[in-house]
C-alpha cells in the first residue's frame, strides 16, 4: 500500500546517524533514511528534533558521531561540504550581504573550480533566466524582497548543479500568500531539475504538501517515514497522529474494559470485533482511542438517527468557523475535550448539548505505553470531508 | 538650571506644551487653544513662543553653557599660541589676538615638532593595524569556534580591559628591558598591541555574533576554508566593527602618554607627541604662548579626525561603551 | 599541503596564538611580576633583590603620607565620579530631549563635550594649565575679576589645586559618562512613556518613574567603570600640577610612578601598584556582576 520500498537503488542514504554534541546533548539518534534519486523527501518534526542537524551532518558541515552517509552509493564522511556534490539553501537565505546577487550565485563555482570568468557568467545568467531574477542580478541583497532573495539563494545552489538538494525551512521568513507560491515554485523546480531533494520543515501543513515522502522526526528519532497520505490516514504512533493533521487528531486515554469489548476510562467505547481484536494487545497497558476532527457527527441532543455510532454528550465550548467548515470544540460529560469538524453553516451554537457520534469506521487505537498504533481505520470508509473522496487524495 | 534639565530630557515627541500642558507645562499651554478663524499674527507670533517653551530656553541655555564650557579651553588655548610675544600679559585683556603671530608655533618647531608628529603617526599607524590584525582572527574564532575554556579566556580577555596599564607599569618596565625593547618604536607598538587588544577583541566579537552562523556554512558549502570565509564573507559585514576599533585605537595610541614616556623615557628622536609637548612645556614653563602653541599641535590631527569622522565616531562610541547591554 | 593547512585553520588556537602571548607577554606576566615585586626591596639601583616578605605593605600601612595620598586619591575619585555621572545625566536627556524635538544644537552640544574627550590627556593638563593662570590675565581668572574676585591661585593652593584637577578631569571624562547614559536613554521603551502619559504622570513624575528606574543598570555601571577610571588617572594630574602644591594632588597612580621611577624603589612602588590592583580588580567584579556578562561570552 506504500511505497516507500521503492528505493531499492537509493541515491542518498543516511544509515543509524547519531549525533551527540560534546555536551552530552543527542540530537539525532540511530536515523536512518533512504532517497531515491530524484526523489523529494520532507524532515518534519518540532523545533529541536535534530531535523536541521540531520540535515547539517549530510551537508557536511557537522560531522556525525556515528553512522554513515551515502551519496551515489560512496560514504561522504570525512568529506568536506563542497566535495559532497551538495548544496544548501538557509532558512534565512544566507545570502553575502555585500555581493550583488550575480555574485552570491556565481561565489562558490569561483572558489571550487576553474571554470573561466565568461562560463560563471554564463551559468550564473542561465539559472538566473529559469528563476526569473535576471533584473535582479546586479542588486544586492538588502535591497531585495523576501521572496526574491529566496530565488537567489536557490540560484545559488542549482548553479553549482549539486546531486543532493538540502533546503532548511526555506519559507519559513515568507508571509502566508508568498509562501505557498515559493512552495509551489520550489516543487516545479525540484521537479525539472530531478534532483534528489531533502527539505526540513516544522510545519506539516508544507510537509504535506511538499513531499514525496515525509520523515517525522521527534526528539532525534525517526516515527515514520511514508507518504504524506499514509503519514495522515496511517500514523505510526499517537506522536505522528498528534502532529500530522490539523487540528490534531482527538486523543483520548482509556483502557480496555474486563469483557474486553469495551474502552472504558476517559469515555466509554464499545468496540467491535475488529478493534477489540487489536486493543487486546495491549491489554494491560492502556489503550489510547483516536479519531479525527472529521471523522464524528455532531447532534443536537432531541434528534438521534445513525444509532449505530456510539455516542456521547456534551457541551460546545467554542464553534471556529474557518469558511467552508466549521471546528466545534465539545466538553464531553466524562470530561475530555474533542474538536469535531462541521460543515461550515453548523447551526451549533455555544454552549448548546450536543451528541457526538464517533463511528468506529474513523476509530485509530494506539497503545498507551509505547505510543505504537494498534488499528488504523479502511481507508476505504474514511468519510468524505468538504466534497473530496480519499480515493483521489491518494 | 540643574533642576530644570531632568524633567526636560524624559524624551517625549512634539508639541509636549499643548497635549500634556496639565501636568506641568501650565504656562506655555494658554495660547495654544486659540481657534484658527480668528488668529492675528500677533496670535502666530504667540503661537510660536509658547510652542518654543520655557523647556526649550532652559535646555537651550544649557547647550549654550555645555558648548562654553568644553570649546572654550580649546579656542583659548588656540587663541593664545596666536598672540606675538608679550601681548597675552598686557592690557587690556582680549579674547582674541590682536595680530597674529606663529612665534610660538617656530619655537616648537625648533624644540623637535616635526619629529614627535612623525614619532606619533608611526606608532599610531602601524599600532592600530597591528591592533586590527591581532584582534579580527581571535574575535572571529571567540565567536565561531566552540572549545573548552572559551569563556573562561573571555573573562580573562574582559579582566585585562579593565585593569589600567598604569597600575602594572613597573613590571612593565622590566619587561620591557628584559625583552630589549626600552627605547624602541617596535616595543611601544608591542606593548600597545597588547594593552589595546583586549577592548578590540569585545567589541569585535559583538560584531562577529551579530551575523549569522548560516553565512559562514552557506561560505563552506561555497568551498571556503575558514580564512577565506573570513576573508571574503565575514570581513565586510563586520567591517563597521572595524572601523571603530581603529577610531578608539587612534585616539587611545596618539594621546597615550605613560607607556610611551616609560618606554621610550630619555631618547629624545623618539619621542611622541606626547613627550614632546610634556618635555617642551617643563623647559619654557612659564611661556604661556608656546605651551598654549605645542597643545595646540598636540590636539589638532586627532580634533581634525574627529570633527571629520564624527558621525561614526559617536555611532561607534554609543555601540562600544554599551557592549553587551 | 592544503589538508594540513585547513586542519590547522580548524583549530581556535592559530587564531588566537598573537592574543595570547601578546596577552601573556604584557598583561598577565607583568601582574603577577607587580605582585612577587611587591614582597622584596628591588629597586633601580643597587642589585641583591631580596625578598623581604610584607614590609613594603606595613611601610605603607604606617606611612601618614600613604594615607594622605590615598584620602587625595579618594576626594578625587568620588568629586570625579559625582560630576561625571551629574553632568553626562544632565547632558544626555538635554541632548536626548533636542534630539526629539528636533531642536538644532543638540549635534554642536555634543560633538562639543566629545571633543573635549579626544584630547590627549597630557595636553588636557596644559589647555587648563593655559585657562588658569594664576594672575588677571589668565582667562579664568580674567572672568573671575569681572566679578571681582580674584586672582585665584588654582594651582598653588593645595585645596584649589585638587579642585582644579577634578573640574579638568570632569571636563574630559563627561563625554563618556553622556554617551553611555544617551544610550541608555535610547532603550527606555517609548511605550512606558505612553502608559504613563495615559496614567496622567507630569514630566517630572514621567522622569521619576520611568526614567529614572529604567537608566539604572546603566547609571550603576557608567559609575563603576568612572571610579575605576578615576582611580588610576594619570597623565592630566601629572600635566597639571606634577601632585603638587606639596602632595596635595598626589594620586595613588602618581605616588607610585614616583616611587618606582624616581625614587627607584621598584618593591614599593610595586606594592602601591597591588594596591590599585586590588581595587580595581574589586570593582570590576562588581562591574561584572552588574553587566551580567556572563550571558554574553
Amino acid at each position: 500500500m506504500t511505497d516507500s520500498d521503492r528505493s531499492t537503488d537509493s541515491h542518498l542514504e543516511v544509515r543509524t546517524l547519531d549525533k551527540t554534541y560534546p555536551g552530552g546533548l543527542t540530537a539525532v539518534e540511530e536515523l536512518s533514511l533512504s532517497l531515491a534519486s530524484g526523489e523529494l523527501l520532507v524532515l518534519v518534526g518540532p523545533s529541536g528534533c535534530g531535523k536541521s542537524t540531520t540535515l547539517r551532518c549530510i551537508a557536511g558541515l557537522e560531522e556525525p558521531t556515528d553512522g554513515d552517509i551515502r551519496i551515489g552509493g560512496r560514504s561522504v564522511l570525512g568529506r568536506r561540504p563542497e566535495e559532497r556534490e551538495i548544496a544548501m539553501v538557509f532558512q534565512n537565505y544566507a545570502l553575502y550581504p555585500h555581493k550583488t546577487a550575480r555574485q552570491n550565485i556565481g561565489f562558490g563555482l569561483r572558489m571550487t573550480t576553474d571554470l573561466s570568468e565568461e562560463t560563471i557568467e554564463t551559468r550564473v545568467e542561465d539559472v538566473a533566466d529559469t528563476l526569473g531574477i535576471t533584473e535582479l542580478l546586479d542588486k544586492k541583497p538588502g535591497s531585495l524582497s523576501g521572496g526574491q532573495q529566496q530565488r537567489v539563494a536557490l540560484g545559488r545552489a542549482i548553479v553549482r548543479d549539486p546531486s543532493v538538494f538540502l533546503l532548511d525551512e526555506p519559507l519559513s521568513n515568507l508571509d502566508a500568500t508568498l509562501r505557498g507560491r515559493m512552495r509551489t515554485e520550489i516543487q516545479q523546480l525540484q521537479r525539472d531539475l530531478d534532483v534528489t531533494t531533502i527539505y526540513v520543515t516544522h510545519d506539516q501543513v508544507e510537509a504535506m504538501t511538499i513531499g514525496d515522502r515525509i520523515a517525522v522526526l521527534r526528539d532525534g528519532q525517526l516515527q515514520q517515514v511514508d507518504t504524506p497520505m499514509s503519514c495522515y490516514h496511517e500514523p505510526a504512533n499517537r506522536f505522528v497522529a498528534s502532529f500530522i493533521g490539523e487540528p490534531s487528531m482527538n486523543l483520548l486515554d482509556c483502557r480496555l474494559g474486563p469483557t474486553e469489548t469495551a474502552l472504558t476510562g476517559t469515555v466509554d467505547y464499545p468496540l467491535d470485533d475488529r478493534l477489540a481484536a487489536a486493543a487486546s494487545e495491549a491489554r494491560e497497558r492502556g489503550v489510547v482511542l483516536g479519531f479525527r476532527p472529521e471523522s464524528p457527527t455532531l447532534s443536537t441532543a432531541t434528534d438521534g438517527d445513525d444509532a449505530a455510532a456510539p455516542s456521547f454528550t456534551g457541551q460546545v465550548d467554542v464553534v471556529e468557523p474557518i469558511g467552508e467548515r466549521s471546528f466545534v470544540y465539545v466538553t464531553l460529560a466524562s470530561g475530555p475535550q474533542v474538536t469535531v469538524a462541521t460543515p461550515g453553516r453548523t447551526p451549533v451554537r455555544q454552549g448548546a448539548s450536543v451528541d457526538v457520534r464517533i463511528p468506529p469506521a474513523g476509530v485509530h487505537l494506539f497503545d498507551a505505553a509505547t505510543g505504537q498504533a494498534l488499528v488504523h481505520p479502511d481507508r476505504d470508509d474514511q468519510p468524505d470531508v468538504a466534497g473530496i473522496t480519499t480515493e483521489e487524495l491518494d | 538650571m540643574n533642576e530644570d534639565a531632568p524633567r526636560d530630557g524624559d524624551g517625549e515627541g512634539t508639541a509636549d506644551g499643548r497635549t500634556d500642558g496639565g501636568a506641568s507645562e501650565v504656562g506655555m499651554a494658554a495660547s495654544g487653544g486659540t481657534a484658527p478663524e480668528e488668529r492675528s499674527v500677533a496670535g502666530r507670533v504667540r503661537g510660536r513662543l509658547a510652542q518654543f517653551g520655557r523647556l526649550d530656553l532652559s535646555v537651550y541655555a544649557l547647550y549654550l553653557l555645555a558648548i562654553a564650557f568644553f570649546v572654550f579651553p580649546v579656542l583659548w588655548v588656540a587663541s593664545a599660541s596666536l598672540r606675538p610675544p608679550g601681548e597675552l600679559f598686557s592690557y587690556p585683556f582680549r579674547l582674541l589676538p590682536a595680530e597674529i603671530s606663529l612665534s610660538a608655533y617656530r619655537r616648537v618647531f625648533r624644540a623637535g615638532m616635526v619629529t614627535w608628529l612623525f614619532n606619533s603617526t608611526v606608532i599610531t599607524i602601524v599600532g592600530v593595524g597591528s591592533v586590527i590584525a591581532v584582534s579580527v582572527p581571535a574575535a572571529y574564532a571567540f565567536s565561531r569556534f566552540e572549545f573548552t575554556g572559551r569563556r573562561g579566556l573571555l573573562g580573562i580577555v574582559l579582566l585585562f580591559q579593565m585593569i589600567s596599564p598604569v597600575i602594572i607599569i613597573v613590571p612593565l618596565y622590566t619587561v620591557m628591558s628584559t625583552l630589549g625593547l626600552l627605547r624602541t618604536r617596535v616595543g611601544l607598538i608591542l606593548l600597545y598591541v597588547g594593552i589595546q587588544t583586549p577592548f578590540s577583541i569585545w567589541l569585535l566579537k559583538g560584531y562577529f555574533d551579530t551575523i549569522p552562523q548560516e553565512l559562514d556554512y552557506a561560505a563552506r558549502i561555497d568551498g571556503c576554508n575558514r580564512f577565506q570565509t573570513l576573508r571574503h564573507v565575514l570581513l565586510r559585514p563586520v567591517a563597521p566593527g572595524i572601523a571603530v576599533v581603529a577610531i578608539f585605537n587612534t585616539v587611545l595610541t596618539w594621546s597615550e602618554f605613560v607607556l610611551a614616556f616609560t618606554v621610550l623615557g630619555s631618547e629624545s628622536r623618539l619621542h611622541t607627541i606626547s613627550i614632546g609637548v610634556y618635555k617642551f612645556q617643563g623647559q619654557y614653563s612659564n611661556d604661556w604662548r608656546a605651551i598654549a602653541a605645542a597643545s595646540v599641535v598636540g590636539m589638532l590631527p586627532l580634533v581634525i579626525v574627529f570633527l571629520g569622522l564624527q558621525r561614526y565616531f559617536v555611532k561607534g562610541l554609543i555601540k562600544g561603551s554599551l557592549k553587551g547591554q | 599541503m592544503g589538508e594540513a593547512k585547513r586542519k590547522l585553520l580548524d583549530h581556535p588556537l592559530p587564531w588566537l596564538a598573537p592574543t595570547l602571548l601578546l596577552l601573556a607577554v604584557f598583561q598577565l606576566y607583568p601582574m603577577l611580576e607587580a605582585i612577587l615585586m611587591s614582597f622584596t626591596n628591588e629597586t633601580l639601583v643597587r642589585t641583591g633583590t631580596q625578598f623581604v616578605g610584607p614590609e613594603q605593605y606595613i611601610r605603607l600601612a604606617t606611612d601618614p603620607e600613604f594615607w594622605d595620598m590615598l584620602r587625595v586619591t579618594a576626594i578625587f575619585a568620588f568629586s570625579s565620579v559625582v560630576l561625571h555621572v551629574l553632568l553626562g545625566l544632565i547632558l544626555a536627556l538635554a541632548i536626548d530631549y533636542g534630539v526629539r524635538r528636533g531642536l538644532p544644537g543638540h549635534l554642536t552640544t555634543r560633538v562639543s563635550v566629545l571633543l573635549a574627550w579626544i584630547v590627549p590627556g597630557i595636553i588636557i593638563g596644559l589647555v587648563w594649565k593655559v585657562m588658569l593662570v594664576e594672575n588677571q590675565f589668565g582667562a579664568v581668572n580674567h572672568f573671575l575679576g569681572l566679578l571681582n574676585i580674584g586672582p585665584v591661585p588654582f594651582r598653588s593652593d593645595p585645596t584649589l589645586a585638587l579642585v582644579s584637577t577634578i573640574i579638568a578631569g570632569t571636563w574630559r571624562g563627561t563625554a563618556f559618562t553622556m554617551i553611555m547614559i544617551y544610550g541608555g536613554l535610547q532603550r527606555v521603551p517609548q511605550r512606558l512613556y505612553e502608559a504613563a502619559r495615559v496614567d496622567g504622570a507630569g514630566r517630572w513624575a514621567r522622569f521619576r518613574h520611568v526614567t529614572l528606574p529604567q537608566l539604572k543598570p546603566v547609571l550603576f555601571v557608567t559609575t563603576v567603570l568612572v571610579t575605576i577610571y578615576s582611580l588610576n588617572t594619570f597623565d592630566l594630574i601629572f600635566a597639571l600640577t606634577g601632585g603638587g602644591p606639596g602632595r596635595a594632588t598626589q594620586v595613588l597612580a602618581l605616588f607610585m610612578y614616583q616611587e618606582a621611577f624616581q625614587d627607584y624603589a621598584l618593591g614599593r612602588g610595586a606594592a602601591i601598584a597591588v594596591v590599585m590592583l586590588v581595587a580595581n580588580l574589586l570593582l570590576t567584579g562588581v562591574y561584572l556582576y552588574a553587566f551580567d556578562v556572563g550571558d554574553e561570552i
